[in-house]
């Protein structure tokens, strides 16, 4: 109990002033009581400046509501005192003799209906002014859907009768404004009946005056009341929207628009796009912009796996023809080479609130490309070595609708559910016509030229549907998660193939050489997987999580070819076919983590099955089959440890299993490629590898600087390859095979550190990559050797607000040593920089300019080209809030741009350029209805989510 | 009325039943809007502010759960680990352990921040409250209204607190007021520290402290004047300074 006293005086001393000498001392008591005289006892007493309300001395009153302040400074006092469900009590006090006493202090209690109703029911803190209270309507609870008449029935003091006339403090309501306006004709019931009670922060009520009794300042007694209902801010926001036009030489424009219309719970936007320029597409931002609160959704396939959340595959299907199944994020934010067109739009809609999430979408999306690209590959072999010479014209016309549904209901505060529906239907018609001349390196003669050209109509249908339901438990860590989905892919393919093989070694004799055909397919998969999870905290460090996937996928995939002949068609029973698959897989994990203090260590396991069955049928051969199940162990190890001084370090070993294309597994022969054929190969086994990762990050958040490593490294204890011949000819023919002994490592270092803080910082970055390959070329093994080194260096120069520069340089050198089967090493040289600077001048006026060069050198065929495009442009703001913008721009000043494309395989080396859209100027403006920025970004993040 | 008094009394009179079980607690859960932060950020422009609130700004804040243990001598204000929502990751948080000797009036807190640790041992700085009109309820008890500011981080800082508790502590390094603070809010809820449970038995059950910790001693000048030109320079480097500092 003493102690008790003791920390008392002790806290309560905490706030106590320094003491002064004794003479000009005084010393203040006083007794509290209620209206009918009985004592409060302990009420709380404060003496306050009462210039600024502050805080200068407090006590508590004894069991009799006595108190006193000994030895306080002469001067005024703000007294204050405060008991439970009574109206503070508070008095101006001027203390100038050396006992200032205060008598007995009345305290009046508050109405006990405002007391239970204001803040025991609705926790609505109340504002004492005097002897009246006002309070806040906002936190008085009523049920979604509530009108203000069925918020204004909760107020104590005001009365609704059931025809809806208001009367307040027993006076009758006579007018309702909203945020002081008339709200239809003020007529009272019109606005109460009609407003939502979520959109109501303030109540206030007050006598209403006549334009007479305003003008007199005459009052009448019983005057009437007169209501005004304070809108809440986001209910005032309506809505926010953009729309920038440009027009330029060289027949470039670009359009893009959108409008956000929101509340607190809704959210309403439209979007649309269209550019020639494939510059200011659709970007990250006009994607978060578009999407709203719907934007980011993690989780949502609910694959569960060895870690929380992630989606980790083991395994991936991939028998599919179209490329086609991803959001429409990957709409947003690409740059095309060639020559583009592109119209894009749509409407999204979100509805939140605490126990509901509903998204809907629906994004149209149409794309031309049209490109003319040159490409020479050489491949390398000892034996029959070829340089291929490639030039090609496509024009691809893609057009697609797509509708995304998404609902998240939680059940109750443990359990959710969401539910997700994405459809989309396509269209897409490419022609590509190509020429291509193979000749002999060494003696540069002819080997063989092929004029092809084709025509392909695609529709394809997609539909992806998933439940997952999640749920908690009383038990703090416990949890579990079940899912199930079902995904339909439909794609229809018309194509029109013709081509022209000319060979030029007349020993031969070649019936294949002209072609003329037209292919029919047709692909319907359909995929059911289901998936499981349970985790289980034991005690306070472990965690055990278990979980179990599975997944049936069948593909039924039919090509009828038929042969023109003079303009008839007939089926080509060859070259016809029908494939059956059904895979699958199960399996079943199980892992232990322990994590404290920024250390978690993860050991797990899983075992699994994979099934692959196909059949493979021709018009005129029997059906064939194959049936694999396969069986692994899949071991994961994962240690990540994080100190207190910003360092992080992460070790980890897994092994991945990817199983072969069905297709690879059949015991047949294709070719339907007369130059490249290929043979199918029942035993081949699923590739597998194990990988080992150490990575290693240090944050220095006080000198913003920052170090990060990783190196990666991998084996592949079997690997799949394609033994590969190549006759006089150059055809080739290829088998999917096993192989022991691939293996690759990467690693890159990258130091960020200031110069001078917020002013200069540089970036030095460097990766390296090794991989050895095993090739099976005319039956000689070889393991090529490829590397990779690459360093970059970025840095900063921001000097002041209005100035910044952003300078980066990278080299990078590929190389592949000479082997048995390719005596000629191969390197290639990249190097490249960029500038880019923004200047803010005087009256809103800014300049930017960027520059890149970059050179691209391939010594095998003396390709050396260096690409420098400079982009210039200035712009203005204007209009209020600078919410309009005018900028001139040039892009590519030096006509320069061309795609370029280079890459090292094992065999071969490639190049690629693709005529695109050079220089062109454009007159642009923008109309931002929530202003432009007119600072300078430091950063150069250009759209990133760093903030 | 009759129902403070009784509460009083229990706290005089019956609260010394020596039970082997918890001290005085008081949990709090705090709550940032990130969001909300964001829209102080000077460097940001109109449109980049309500594409964060309006996207992820939507989410709900998962709170985290702090605790104030209290005996005749001293108290620590600090993470509630027990109560922490569990997931079988924890990443690493920076300790702040608010350590208060109440007979000396010490502060003796233990702070990890931008990489470094610190420890306290100096007088208690004195807080500047002003006391407002308003009251409302907290956690079943009635608290009035006072304001201060943190003037290294330029937020108003709301403080609730409760004659019924005459004791003078609160969340964080908030106390001076007569009675316990049992809601505190930054910067117009920007963060919000709201008591959630409070526990008054057992008073003389000597509270467990932190262990001994490692750190470079400092003062509230030179720890203050750190934290200033960390946000100063976040600032100029456009770039959240809460991201690396507590709010």
């Amino acid at each position: 109990m003493n102690f008790i006293k003791i920390l008392l005086v002790l806290s309560l001393s905490l706030g106590s002033l320094v003491l002064f000498s004794q003479s000009d001392r005084s010393m203040i008591r006083g007794q509290v009581s209620d209206t009918s005289g009985e004592a409060l006892g302990l009420a709380s007493v404060m003496l306050l400046d009462p210039s600024d309300s502050t805080l200068i001395e407090y006590s508590q009153a004894d069991d009799q509501g006595k108190f006193n302040f000994k030895n306080i400074e002469r001067r005024s006092y703000l007294l204050k005192i405060n008991y439970v469900s009574y109206i503070p009590y508070q008095k101006l006090i001027k203390v100038a003799e050396r006992i200032h006493d205060l008598g007995n202090i009345q305290m009046t209690p508050i109405s006990k209906e405002l007391y239970e109703v204001v803040i025991k029911a609705a926790k609505a803190p109340m504002l004492i002014k005097g002897d009246t209270i006002e309070y806040d309507a906002s936190t008085f609870k009523v049920p979604e859907g509530s009108t203000v008449e069925d918020l204004l029935r909760k107020l104590p003091g005001i009365e609704v009768d059931a025809q809806g006339t208001i009367t307040a403090e027993g006076k009758n309501v006579n007018r309702v404004t909203v945020d002081g306006k008339n709200f239809f004709g003020g007529d009272p019931k019109a606005a109460t009946k009609n407003l939502p009670a979520e959109g109501i922060s303030k109540v206030q009520v007050f006598s209403d005056l006549t334009e007479e009794q305003k003008i007199t300042g005459q009052r009448r007694l019983n005057s009437d009341k007169a209501m005004n209902l304070e809108l809440k801010e986001d209910f005032k926001k309506g809505g926010f929207g953009k729309i920038v036009a440009g027009i330029g030489t060289e027949n470039t424009q670009e359009l893009k628009g959108n409008y956000n219309k929101f509340n607190k719970k809704h959210q309403f936007s439209i979007l649309g796009s269209g550019t020639t320029t494939g510059r200011n597409g659709l970007s990250w931002n006009d994607y978060q912009d578009f999407k709203g609160s719907s934007s980011f959704n993690w989780g949502d396939d609910g694959e569960f796996g060895f870690t929380t959340g992630s989606n980790f595959r083991f395994i991936i299907f991939d028998d599919s023809e179209e490329d086609d199944a991803s959001g429409i994020s990957s709409f947003f934010g690409s740059d095309n080479y060639g020559f583009p067109k592109k119209i894009s739009g749509g409407v999204n809609y979100n509805f939140d609130n605490t126990k509901t999430k509903f998204s809907g979408m629906y994004f149209y999306d149409l794309n031309n490309l049209n490109s003319d690209a040159y490409r020479t590959q050489n491949f390398l072999y000892k034996d029959n070595p070829y340089n291929t010479l490639d030039t090609a014209f496509r024009s691809n016309d893609k057009m697609s609708h797509r509708v995304e549904l998404r609902l998240e209901q939680a059940i109750d505060s443990f359990a959710t559910i969401t539910v997700k529906s994405n459809h989309s239907l396509g269209d897409r018609e490419t022609t590509i016509t190509n020429n291509q001349h193979n000749i002999n390196p060494y003696s540069l003669s002819k080997i063989s030229d092929q004029a092809s050209s084709s025509g392909v109509q695609s529709n394809t249908a997609n539909s992806q549907n998933s439940v997952v339901f999640r749920r908690k438990f009383k038990k703090n860590g416990r949890n579990m998660g079940l899912s199930a989905s079902y995904i339909f892919n439909d794609s229809e393919r018309n194509s029109d193939i013709g081509a022209n093989n000319t060979f030029y070694d007349l020993t031969m004799v070649d019936s294949t050489g002209k072609l003329n055909q037209h292919y029919t397919t047709d692909q319907i998969v359909n995929t059911y997987k289901a998936n499981a999870l349970w985790s289980e905290p034991l005690g306070k460090r472990w965690t055990w999580r278990s979980f179990y996937n599975y997944a049936r996928s069948t593909t039924d995939y039919s090509r009828l070819v038929g042969d023109y002949e003079s303009n008839q068609l007939v089926t080509n029973n060859f070259l016809s076919r029908n494939f059956d698959n059904t895979n699958g897989y199960n399996r079943l994990g199980q892992g232990l983590i322990y994590s404290n203090q920024g250390f978690t260590a993860t050991i797990a396991g899983a075992y699994q099955e994979i099934l692959l069955n196909s059949t493979f049928s021709r018009l005129d051969t029997l059906p064939v089959n194959s049936r694999n199940v396969y069986h692994h162990w899949i071991p994961n190890v994962e240690l990540e440890y994080e100190l207190s001084n910003g360092t992080e370090a992460t070790v980890s070993y897994s092994r991945s299993v990817s199983a072969p294309n069905s297709k690879d597994l059949l015991p047949i022969v294709d070719n339907t490629n007369p130059l490249s054929i290929r043979l199918g190969n029942p035993e081949l086994e699923p590739r597998t590898g194990h990988d080992v990762s150490v990575s290693f990050r240090k944050f220095n958040r006080l000198k913003f600087t920052n170090l990060f490593g990783r190196i990666g490294y991998t084996y592949y204890d079997k690997d799949i390859i394609y033994a590969t011949s190549v006759d006089e000819r150059r055809v080739t023919t290829s088998q999917p095979v096993n192989v022991n002994g691939v293996s690759s490592l990467n690693g890159n270092v990258n130091f960020g550190f200031p110069v001078i803080k917020n002013r200069l910082t540089f970036n030095l970055g460097y990766n390296y990559n090794y991989r050895k390959d095993i090739t099976l070329v005319n039956s000689i093994e070889d393991h090529p050797v490829s590397t990779t080194n690459g360093f970059s260096l970025r840095s900063n120069i921001t000097p002041s607000d209005n100035f910044t520069l952003f300078v980066n340089a990278n080299y990078r050198v590929s190389q592949r040593d000479s082997t048995k089967n390719s005596p000629v090493a191969s390197n290639l040289v990249t190097y490249g920089g960029s500038t880019e600077l923004n200047i803010k001048l005087p009256w809103l006026i800014f300049f930017n300019t960027s520059f890149n060069l970059n050179n691209y050198n391939n010594k095998i065929n003396n390709f050396n080209s260096t690409v420098p495009i400079l982009n210039i442009s200035v712009a203005k703001l204007f209009l209020k809030d600078n919410k309009g913008e005018i900028r001139l721009s040039v892009y590519d000043l030096f006509n320069k741009t061309v795609g370029i494309q280079q890459y090292i395989r094992s065999n071969s080396i490639s190049q690629t350029e693709t005529l695109s859209l050079a220089r062109y100027f454009m007159l642009s403006f923008t109309y931002n209805m929530r202003g432009i920025k007119s600072s300078l970004d430091k950063n150069n993040r250009r759209g990133m989510m760093f903030f | 009325m009759k129902k403070l008094t009784a509460r009083i009394v229990y706290l005089f009179l019956l609260v010394p039943v020596l039970l082997k079980s918890q001290n005085t607690r008081i949990q709090y859960e705090r709550t940032v809007n990130w969001s909300k932060i964001v829209q102080s950020l000077s460097f940001m422009s109109k449109e980049e502010k309500d594409r964060m609130a309006m996207g992820w700004g939507r989410g709900k804040a998962v709170p985290d759960p702090y605790i104030l243990t209290i005996d005749s001598v001293q108290a620590v204000y600090e993470i509630d680990e027990d109560n922490l929502p569990r997931s079988e990751y924890y990443w690493r948080r920076e300790k702040e352990i608010v350590h208060t000797q109440l007979i000396s009036k010490k502060k003796l807190d233990y702070v990890e921040v931008l990489g470094k640790s610190f420890v306290f041992d100096e007088d208690l700085p004195k807080i500047k409250w002003k006391i407002l009109n308003e009251i409302k309820e907290v956690a079943g008890y009635v608290c009035m209204k006072a304001e201060t500011m943190d003037t290294v981080r330029n937020l108003k800082i709301t403080a609730w607190f409760t004659h019924e508790i005459p004791i003078s502590l609160g969340p964080e390094n908030y106390y001076g007021l007569p009675g316990l603070i049992l809601e505190l809010s930054k910067n117009e809820d920007c963060a919000v520290i709201t008591a959630t449970k409070i526990n008054l038995k057992n008073w003389n059950q000597p509270i467990k402290l932190p262990k001994k910790k490692k750190g470079k001693k400092t003062t509230s000048a030179k720890y203050n004047a750190l934290i200033s030109k960390h946000i100063k320079e976040s600032i100029a480097a456009q770039r959240n300074p809460y991201w690396s500092i507590h709010y």
